[in-house]
């Protein structure tokens, strides 16, 4: 084969090849329609069809009940996910997905791998209520195992005890001690007070000792409430006061041995009062003296012969202070022989402390109540951006100042060469910050408006007087059967909100409708805030997001980094991307900051980006977003649903519209029955 | 074999592929097509039924309410209501046409009422002419023999729901 034959057969292959893969993706894409149309249906047929069904009930004039079986897709889902009726306008409005999966999918578009569009959708949507239904029954069955006969606010606090232990435990290792040397100081001060004690004291503790339970068990005794004695669990004798003094003292002696102590994963739940009495018994106030030995540098023991004869308030002091001067010294033997290296390390030593200030400030911040996957993302994103961008400015800021100690025209080359430094950060910025969140803002419109097109509206000809609910705001019946609670009516709610709606907003209020009478009397609102929420920020509509949110501020860094170039103050650049990420992150991590803090931020924005602290600020002013808005606001999902508007049922599978008589008068009713 | 020959087969084959394969894309195409104006002919058809109902059996319409009251032992009083379906009043024919086909568009819809016997309009409602009716109900006015003619407006899916 010649070399020219060769070449024309490679152009008729790839020709061949292009013509199969168009008609292949059209056969998909044809095939995939009349799928998805013959399993699922069409949300216009069942939104046209639950109106007329609406219809003919309004004008029956004797009792009827329609029921309506929603189509389920191969996959088990039913085919529409979101079924919302207006009572107003006796409006259906259909879409396959429910509100939930429609949240979670705008924000995992945003970041995540898109499934092969709507192709994977149904197995996507199955895996997600599979997903659910696990984690409500885990739940479930978490909260019902642990609540047991246990009152609820006993239950709580164990809860809480164990996390603050754990808190504590972590403090302390932090800090280079090990719990085993807690223990053994806890243990040999708690026996040198023993031995000091008299016999009076000793019951006087004992006696308090017997109101924990746990006590007269661990000792192998029970409580007799007729004979107001402990009785022994084996041989059914009373306890007799020498038998009493005996065991309060082993008890106490050993309650702060490392296995009586619940520092360990799994460790005895009993116990983990042991471990506060341990702090107390050194004089460790974990929530507070703890921190300082935090600023103690080098590790070694827990001098616990350094603590003989010491008093609690000396314990820790002593222990400080052994470190510290161990510290001194060592550092000042580095210090002398590594001093040149010092003297080049500190501008960056400097940059390092603010690092870790920006970084602890940030991550304290965004810690606060952050719990969506993309939210979390794009926070990290912003995180390690102001981090980055804050060094950066805070070095420039340095290198600057030396600059202007130069004579000309070595002031103006250092002068451009931290612009150019500033540039480099700025480019790094574009490309780590500003693309990512251009193209989230972009993926996370898209599958908003792939939701908007699946929506399907049809209103009735008739408009019933009044139409009765089951349940208030349409909240939709779980189809587990969770734990009851009893009288425990925060965790029937808990419960409810866990495995009715998983990421819906909990309001306490029953929800009311003009023109819906509730028949339930327990709410919780089951639409989805992130589709609800009115962002009501100026210029939303004039403005794309990305524009608002990413495109302005980046220029206006440019911007600033250039005039400040001119001026000698080029720090200004990596300061405006600092200002900027702190700016989104204060502005909707916390819903509610006050008037002072947001003076505050808008105060700091002109130290740090110059002039381009006016369009900044002017932003963070004019857009009050905060972290219930930011999403709605940049996916345009805000509003998509009108909660005054719309009653919701969730994921129904059979549906009945009926008339019947109440009060002698004909009233409607619509139901989620499955 | 020729020297390109393989290729021709390869290419014949191929484009013979393609036609099947678009072939059943058009035929698949044309089923779902056929599938949505069938889909909107019954959607009309049930508009249609819906104002049949209301004319023959609703409570808001031309049908009379019969209140039966009953005691029970314990001197407690209840109400049921009775409706005669498809026993037409007159005078509720005559006063109560706006607000029984409240809904429905004057312009698309029409509901004539004749008595039989001879064949006599007693009433119309809605604007629409059309030739023949697309719904007969046989039914009573004032304890006589009626008929109602409903007619809905479905030119654009006309010749789909005939043919459908």
């Amino acid at each position: 084969m010649n070399k020219k034959g060769m070449s024309g057969d490679i152009i008729l292959q790839i020709g061949l090849i292009a013509i199969a893969g168009f008609t292949t993706l059209m056969a998909v894409n044809v095939f995939y329609d009349s799928v998805e149309t013959a399993a699922m249906g069409d949300a216009y047929l069942s939104a046209k069809t639950m109106a007329s069904y609406a219809d003919f009930v309004d004008a029956s004039a004797i009792p009827i009940t329609v029921y309506h079986e929603i189509p389920q897709d191969f996959m088990g889902n039913p085919g529409y996910g979101t079924v919302l009726y207006d009572p107003d306008t006796c409006e259906f409005r259909v879409n396959k997905y429910p509100q939930d999966y429609m949240s979670n999918l705008i924000l995992n578009h945003a970041w995540e791998t898109v499934t092969i569009e709507e192709g994977l959708g149904v197995l996507a949507l199955s895996k997600y209520n599979k997903a659910i239904r696990k984690a409500s029954y885990s739940a479930g069955a978490k909260i019902a195992g642990k609540s047991g006969n246990i009152p609820v606010e006993e239950l709580f606090e164990q809860e809480r005890a164990l996390i603050e232990n754990d808190e504590w435990v972590k403090s302390i290792e932090r800090q280079g001690y090990t719990m085993d040397e807690i223990s053994e100081a806890a243990v040999k001060l708690e026996k040198e007070r023993l031995a000091k004690l008299g016999e009076k004291e000793l019951r006087e503790e004992a006696a308090m000792l017997a109101s924990d339970p746990a006590f007269a068990s661990e000792m192998g005794f029970h409580w007799n409430e007729n004979a107001g004695r402990y009785k022994n669990n084996a041989d059914g004798k009373f306890m007799t006061h020498s038998e009493g003094d005996r065991l309060t003292r082993e008890f106490l002696e050993n309650r702060f041995e490392p296995d009586n102590l619940n520092y360990k994963k799994g460790g005895n739940k009993n116990a983990q009062r042991n471990l506060r009495h341990a702090f107390d018994t050194i004089g460790i106030d974990p929530n507070g003296k703890v921190g300082l030995l935090k600023k103690v540098p080098g590790g070694g023991k827990l001098n616990v012969h350094a603590l003989n004869g010491a008093g609690k308030n000396t314990v820790l002091k002593t222990g400080l202070f052994s470190r510290a001067k161990r510290s001194v010294v060592s550092s000042r033997l580095v210090s002398l022989v590594k001093l040149p290296y010092h003297i080049i390390k500190y501008p960056f030593k400097q940059v390092a402390k603010n690092a870790k200030i920006y970084g602890k400030a940030i991550q304290t911040v965004y810690k606060k109540e952050l719990r969506e996957k993309a939210l979390k993302r794009f926070v990290k994103r912003l995180s390690k951006s102001a981090i980055r961008s804050g060094v950066t400015n805070s070095a420039l800021g340095a290198t600057n100042k030396a600059c202007r100690a130069v004579p000309f025209p070595g002031n103006v080359a250092c002068f451009v060469g931290t612009y150019g430094i500033s540039m480099i950060s700025y480019a790094m910025e574009y490309a780590w910050t500003y693309l990512p969140i251009y193209h989230f803002i972009g993926r996370s419109q898209d599958a908003t408006a792939a939701i908007n097109r699946e929506w399907a509206s049809v209103s009735c000809l008739s408009k019933p007087d009044r139409t009765v609910v089951t349940k208030p705001n349409c909240e939709s019946d779980s189809e587990l059967d969770y734990p009851d609670f009893g009288e425990a009516l925060f965790l029937d709610e808990f419960a409810e909100a866990i495995f009715a709606m998983p990421s819906s907003k909990v309001v306490p209020e029953i929800k009311e409708y003009e023109g819906i009478t509730n028949k339930g009397d327990v709410c919780v609102d089951s639409h989805n805030y992130l589709l609800s929420e009115k962002t009501d920020i100026i210029g939303d509509k004039y403005v794309d997001p990305r524009t608002a949110i990413a495109t302005i501020p980046f220029a206006s860094c440019a911007v600033a980094s250039t005039i400040g170039m001119l001026i000698g103050k080029s720090e200004w650049g990596p300061g405006c991307t600092t200002a900027y990420a702190v700016l989104y992150l204060s502005n909707w991590v916390d819903p509610n900051t006050s008037i002072g803090e947001d003076a505050a931020f808008i105060g700091s924005m002109a130290f740090l980006a110059g002039p381009a602290a006016i369009p900044l600020s002017a932003a963070f002013i004019a857009n009050p977003i905060d972290s219930r808005t930011f999403f709605p606001y940049v996916s345009k999902s805000a509003g998509m649903i009108d909660t005054n508007r719309y009653y919701y049922i969730e994921n129904p599978s059979l549906i009945t519209i009926s008339k019947y008589y109440e009060d002698g008068e004909l009233v409607m009713e619509i139901s989620k029955e499955l | 074999m020729k020297k390109g020959m393989m290729q021709l087969q390869t290419i014949i084959y191929v484009i013979f592929a393609i036609i099947i394969l678009i072939a059943g894309i058009f035929s698949v195409q044309s089923y779902l097509t056929k599938l949505e104006i069938t889909t909107n002919c019954e959607l009309s058809n049930m508009d249609l039924a819906v104002m049949a109902k209301r004319t023959v059996g609703s409570d808001k319409c031309f049908i009379n309410e019969e209140r039966i009251v009953s005691n029970t032992a314990d001197s407690r009083e209840y109400t049921v209501l009775n409706f005669d379906q498809g026993n037409l009043i007159k005078s509720k024919i005559l006063s109560n046409s706006d607000t029984c086909f409240d809904g429905f568009d004057p312009d698309k819809y029409r509901a004539k009422f004749y008595t039989i016997s001879p064949k006599t309009e007693i009433h119309s409602w809605g604007n629409l002419v059309c030739d023949s009716p697309n719904m007969n109900l046989l039914v009573q006015i004032d304890g006589e023999l009626g008929l109602v003619e409903l007619c809905a407006y479905r030119s654009e899916i006309k010749e789909a729901c005939s043919n459908g």
